[in-house]
């Protein structure tokens, strides 16, 4: 009984450590599709609302590979929305003239 | 010589009534015998040369004589000071009268030389009486000093860009470097799509306080801001400067009298220390080509550390002790601009920044965005258009003074542009030719790793504000110059080198 909790001990905290460890680096809790996400939100409410370059343009400023993220743009409330696989989205708005784009969190 | 010291220590309350005394009475006459010999000839200079002798030379006598009357009559050793009292006494008078001219006093105005006598009876009486002590000189000598050296700092030149540019030209006859130039500037290659070779929005260049070359490309205008990513460092490091100046910060304070800190160990890391790259955080500085999971840049920008980055920031372990290490590091400026901006906003109130730096400068593009705890990202954020991002180079090369104010503390932007401390104790991820100073890279060779400068054929001077995707404001003070590049990069294509040398031909005298 006690080697078989030891067994799962073991088993489970083993790959959470090195999952905590990578190449002896810090590992962040972020998912590439949160990032993505984030990325995409963020830099194309900048770019549509601080750098107040066209759609066209922003889209393909903030294009990442894999090329997921999908990107909705409401131009009234100066907020950009972003989705990936249903499950993974992030949402920036345009704040002031001195603030720019705050990513929400 | 005991009587000397007698008579310069003791008696100074009858020493001074009777200066006042005196000044009260000599002052006036000296302006009523001044008219009266100024108007005795039609001759201006024969009128005006005795008629100012009298006003600038009789009160100062008068008072220092008076107080040589006194002591003789009360029976006291001659001073020995008296020749430099009265040296000081004319000095100070001088100052007065000349501070009245300039402010349109008229000895025909009775409240006006009231006014004068009052002033002098206090100056000068007090000059007189404390002129014959030792101290007296130097302590006179320092309060001229200060107001001289105070100014003096600021270099003097004209036009200021505050408003706008004042247009120049390039030197006549080069044409043939100004194709060279933007041959290599602004050639295109592939579809845009493929994001491939150097890809230049904006190139501004500042002559000798003059724009003298402009110019914009890929659908990009001279009214649109460019985000300047890791260009903003610099910028947070005018800030950093502009809080000492105002004294809400110093250098050597911990991190914790400003911000809460996730762990305790982070309070050993102190301003200087984020100013140099040096905070020793265990931070890894990679962006989308490296492992996304492992970058601290992409996680304090987008990932878990995106909703309080001083908290994020501060949760590093600490690699090295605070101060022996450099690493170029995102944590590091974004967590200063979080200490600074924890150290000023209660004095000043939300948008200091502007207020108290960008408004100055006239950099009204600016636009800098914050995590949701309102810290600033100083590491990256900084949007301006390319013309505002040459006036904050301007800045650095005008040794922090815009239009005769000081902004930046003296001798802020030398610190700014010496080697790190801590670049020569110990580099981690460190590349060669990445010199750098407090938030601005050098062209500088460092004995021991860096023989060659990391600009071969720039001067030695050089320094640059630099971001991702090839943004550069590169400074040489040696030419009076500033080059501005925007860009959007994709590759590893451009060579600051390059550009800068093609640059340089623009608006060096002899090739």
């Amino acid at each position: 009984m006690r080697r078989m909790l030891l067994a799962v001990l073991l088993g489970g905290l083993l790959p959470a450590l090195s999952a905590c460890e990578r190449g002896g680096r810090r590992v962040y809790d972020n998912n590439d599709l949160e990032l993505v996400t984030a990325y995409t939100a963020k830099d194309a409410c900048s770019c549509l609302f601080v750098m107040e370059q066209d759609e066209a343009y922003c889209r393909a400023w903030v294009r990442a590979s894999p090329a997921v993220a999908h990107l909705t743009i409401d131009p009234e409330r100066k907020a950009v929305e972003t989705s990936a696989l249903l499950l993974w989205g992030a949402r920036a708005h345009y704040v002031d003239a001195h603030n720019g784009c705050v990513l929400e969190p | 010589m005991d009587t000397r010291g007698a008579s310069s220590s003791g008696q100074w309350g009858p020493q001074w009534a009777v200066s006042v005394a005196a000044a009260i009475g000599v002052v006036p006459l000296s302006l009523l015998v001044g008219r009266w010999v100024g108007a005795l000839s039609s001759n201006v200079v024969l009128a005006a040369l005795p008629a100012l002798l009298i006003v600038l030379i009789v009160p100062p006598l008068g008072v220092v004589g008076a107080q040589a009357w006194l002591g003789r009559s009360l029976g006291l050793a001659r001073s020995s000071r008296w020749g430099r009292t009265v040296g000081l006494a004319v000095g100070v008078h001088l100052v007065v009268v000349v501070g009245a001219v300039w402010m349109g006093a008229s000895a025909r105005r009775v409240g006006d030389a009231a006014l004068l006598t009052l002033v002098e009876a206090v100056v000068l009486a007090t000059v007189a009486t404390w002129g014959a002590r030792r101290w007296a000189l130097s302590v006179l000598l320092a309060l001229l000093a200060v107001p001289r050296l105070a100014s003096a700092a600021c270099p003097e030149r004209e036009p200021w860009p505050t408003r706008d540019w004042t247009p120049g030209t390039l030197l006549a006859g080069r044409e043939q470097a100004l194709a060279a130039f933007e041959q290599y500037a602004f050639t295109l290659v592939g579809k845009d799509e493929e994001r491939k070779g150097v890809r230049t929005d904006g190139v501004v260049i500042i002559h000798r306080g003059r724009l003298v070359y402009e110019r914009y490309a890929r659908g990009f205008k001279a009214e649109q801001r460019h985000l300047g990513w890791s260009m903003s460092k610099s910028v947070t490091n005018a800030l950093t400067g502009v809080a000492v100046a105002h004294g809400a910060l110093s250098l050597d304070d911990s991190i914790c009298k400003h911000v809460k800190a996730s762990s305790e160990a982070a309070c050993a890391i102190t301003v200087r220390n984020l100013l140099e790259f040096g905070s020793g955080l265990d931070w890894k500085e990679d962006y989308e080509d490296g492992g996304l999971q492992t970058s601290s840049v992409l996680a304090m920008l987008y990932g878990e550390g995106r909703r309080d980055m001083v908290r994020f920031i501060t949760s590093h372990a600490l690699r090295d002790k605070p101060g022996t290490s450099w690493e170029y590091s995102s944590g590091d400026t974004t967590l200063l601009a979080g200490v600074v901006g924890a150290a000023m906003k209660p004095r000043f109130g939300e948008g200091w920044e502007w207020k108290l730096l960008l408004d100055p400068v006239g950099t009204r593009s600016a636009m800098w965005e914050r995590d949701p705890q309102g810290t600033l990202v100083g590491s990256s954020l900084l949007h301006a258009t390319p013309r505002d991002w040459a006036k904050l180079g301007f800045l650095f090369l005008n040794d922090g003074c815009w239009e005769g104010q000081r902004l930046l503390p003296e001798g802020w932007v030398a610190s700014s542009v010496a080697v790190s401390e801590p670049l020569r104790q110990k580099r981690v991820d460190w590349d060669p030719g990445d010199v750098q100073g407090w938030q601005l890279w050098l062209n500088r060779r460092v004995p021991g790793f860096q023989d060659e400068k990391p600009w071969p054929d720039v001067p030695e001077d050089a320094y640059a504000m630099r971001g991702h995707w090839g943004q550069s404001v590169t400074v040489i003070p040696s030419r009076d110059l500033v080059v501005v590049r925007l860009s959007d990069d994709r590759e590893r294509a451009f060579k600051l080198n390059t550009f800068l040398s093609l640059a340089l031909a623009l608006v060096e005298d002899a090739p």
